[in-house]
């Protein structure tokens, strides 16, 4: 696969999810005007703008991307085909400015975590600043197999990413930062190592070559390669001061400073079984209107829509509908032939999971206690700590799919955890009531004795009179 | 010799006693408290405090249950919630007692503030203090609190409440 990155043209319409439930009061949403391409139409915490210029059409509900997720709120907009971008402002200085003031316009252009993780960036670096900045670490590894969008994007605006950086160590008031790029890319460590002597940055980057094996990109594993100690469970990195940003963020990062640019385009690596290529896709283009542009010989064929759409890649991916669009998170799509899984077989607890699983994790012992769902024993076991990313399922003999099974119980764990958090409130209001209403019954009760005894010490008194 | 034998017998007869009474001390410090009946059958029960069970909320309903009263009183939680407490207590499950009311999905209430005149007789009425308001000022539901009981409906004078459907899904715990 070559690492040009292609332009995508704008799709004829687009979708944009909305998270927020309270879009309306945060929203600027006027359903029949014409927008530009960047334009804010929700704020708030989770921010929505338009991705191309067009009309904003009306809301729809469409599948979302998210695994077992039911079909989410979108913002429909037709394009007008022009790409038109919102006036934007020029000249800026970033490097006078205050943390603050740069966290804000991150978090106003929308940027989240563009590795897959899609957590807002702003937050994260604002959560480390709060818990004293100690390392940043730039995450260029991209372990899995078959997703180039970080490493074509790496050779594109190697200078954009490390003004990028400069502005998280701005941001973070550090000195120094890890550059994380996995073995198996020369030609980016390359362009890295010549960029950095020339720009005279070797001071401030450092370049750390990280072998190539899955999951080196993910977050607690880069940590535990970078620092040299494992992060405990149930602590963020944040919390110990540690931010691990992609590349490509630090790419939009870049760009919504210096180029006052909301993020509205990602870079994707779509495959087919023949072919595959990095685009640069507007966010919100369905996963359909991308494979039929892209590969126009495949799209005529009947085949498209019984085959199934795979988003990430081949390890922690999951099938999607064909209908589902390019989200802020998606870093790869592929289109994959529908075949049947083979069947389960029993667990035979050969233990090659345990011995695999980055985590330290016992997936033997989850895969018991998943069906029927054992909660305490899963708590104990540290299913929460799973990353969800697949080794176990690619070893196993008896083709069990345990990431499925393990992604579903983490959810149903957060849904009782919500519960019983949910059932202490309740509990906790409904006992403050009974005592308020027993107090003031009892305050009521007793002045009006006291209004009894006085009417009747003032009556006897007028008898004896 | 038989000093010998008193000597054992006495060391080890002193281990025994402290090493006993040690045991003894760690099991009542540390015994591991059971929780109570009651609140284990209260977290079954969804909650709404909407009192169609004929008790004024659900932990007295859970107090009946867990002194042997019926399990199919509570039309919200439906046969669902009949299942686990069935299960939990090791009873049949029966159906639903319709005499209580009719299982339906869980709502929100929402008032409509327009036409709120500001009366306080919903507030008044809201088992978790979920409405804000005063008087002759307009009254809202705290979406978060609400448990969808439907008892503020009643003494609304002008007839401003509603219910509406929520996304929200209510989750039961294993039993």
């Amino acid at each position: 696969m070559n690492l040009l990155i292609e332009q995508a043209d704008p799709p004829t319409r687009v979708y944009l999810a909305v998270q927020d439930r309270h879009w309306r009061e945060h929203g600027q949403v006027d359903f029949g005007t014409y927008v530009l391409k960047g334009s804010l139409l929700v704020g708030g915490d989770n921010p929505v703008h338009a991705t191309t210029s067009g009309t904003l059409e009306r809301t729809v509900l469409r599948p979302s991307s998210r695994k077992n997720a039911e079909p989410a709120l979108h913002l429909s907009i037709r394009s007008d085909g022009k790409d038109q971008w919102l006036p934007r402002a020029k000249n800026l200085s970033p490097l006078t400015q205050s943390a603050e003031a740069l966290l804000t316009k991150i978090a106003t252009a929308g940027i989240v975590g563009l590795g897959g993780g899609a957590f807002p960036t702003a937050t994260k670096l604002a959560t480390a600043i709060r818990h004293t900045p100690r390392y940043l670490i730039v995450n260029g590894v991209e372990c899995e197999p078959g997703v180039q969008a970080d490493e074509a994007l790496m050779h594109a605006a190697s200078v954009e990413i490390l003004q990028g950086a400069l502005l998280a160590l701005q941001i973070l008031n550090l000195d120094q930062c890890i550059l994380a790029i996995g073995e198996d890319k020369h030609s980016a460590l390359e362009i890295f190592t010549q960029k950095i002597l020339q720009q005279e940055l070797s001071g401030k980057i450092q370049l750390l070559p990280v072998a190539d094996k899955f999951p080196n990109g993910s977050e607690r594993q880069l940590i535990k390669i970078c620092t040299g100690t494992a992060l405990p469970r149930n602590v963020y990195p944040a919390q110990l001061g540690i931010s691990v940003l992609n590349v490509s963020t630090l790419y939009a990062i870049y760009q919504a400073i210096y180029l006052d640019q909301a993020l509205v385009e990602r870079v994707v690596t779509l495959h087919t079984p023949q072919s595959a290529k990095n685009i640069r896709v507007h966010i919100g283009t369905p996963a359909k209107d991308l494979v039929n542009n892209n590969f126009p010989s495949r799209a005529n064929a009947p085949a498209v829509s019984t085959n199934l759409i795979q988003r990430g890649g081949p390890l922690t991916g999951w099938i999607q509908s064909i209908d589902a669009c390019v989200e802020k998170g998606t870093t790869c799509l592929q289109l994959i032939k529908n075949t049947v899984p083979k069947p389960a077989l029993p667990c035979i607890r050969c233990g090659k999971c345990a011995t695999i699983c980055p985590e330290n994790l016992l997936p033997q012992e989850l895969y018991w206690y998943s069906k029927p769902l054992n909660e305490a024993k899963l708590n104990a076991l540290k299913l929460t700590s799973c990353l969800t990313c697949g080794l176990c399922e690619t070893v196993c003999p008896s083709q069990i799919p345990l990431t499925n099974m393990f992604r579903d119980s983490q959810t149903l764990l957060k849904q009782y955890a919500a519960h019983k958090q949910q059932a202490r409130q309740v509990s906790a209001r409904v006992k403050a009531r009974t005592v308020r209403l027993e107090k003031s019954g009892q305050s009521t009760q007793s002045q009006r004795e006291k209004r009894l005894s006085r009417l009747r010490q003032s009556r006897s008194s007028n008898h004896e009179q | 010799m038989i000093y010998k034998l008193l000597s054992a017998i006495g060391v080890l007869g002193t281990i025994a006693l402290f090493t006993g009474a040690l045991l003894g001390w760690l099991n009542k410090r540390y015994k591991k408290q059971d929780k109570a009946l009651v609140d284990v059958i209260e977290e079954l029960l969804p909650l709404t405090q909407c009192a169609q069970c004929g008790y004024p909320g659900c932990r007295p309903y859970a107090q009946s249950i867990a002194e042997g009263g019926a399990i199919n009183k509570c039309p919200p939680g439906g046969e669902d919630t009949i299942a686990r407490l069935a299960n939990l207590l090791g009873r049949e499950p029966s159906t639903l007692d319709e005499n209580f009311g009719q299982h339906s999905p869980i709502h929100l209430a929402v008032i409509d503030e327009r036409s709120c005149i500001g009366c306080t007789l919903c507030i008044q009425v809201c088992p978790v203090d979920a409405i804000v308001g005063a008087q002759r000022f307009m009254h809202t539901v705290l979406e978060d609190h609400c448990t969808g009981c439907e008892l503020c409906l009643e003494p609304c004078p002008v007839d401003c409440i509603s219910l509406i459907n929520t996304d929200i899904q209510r989750v039961y715990l294993p039993a």
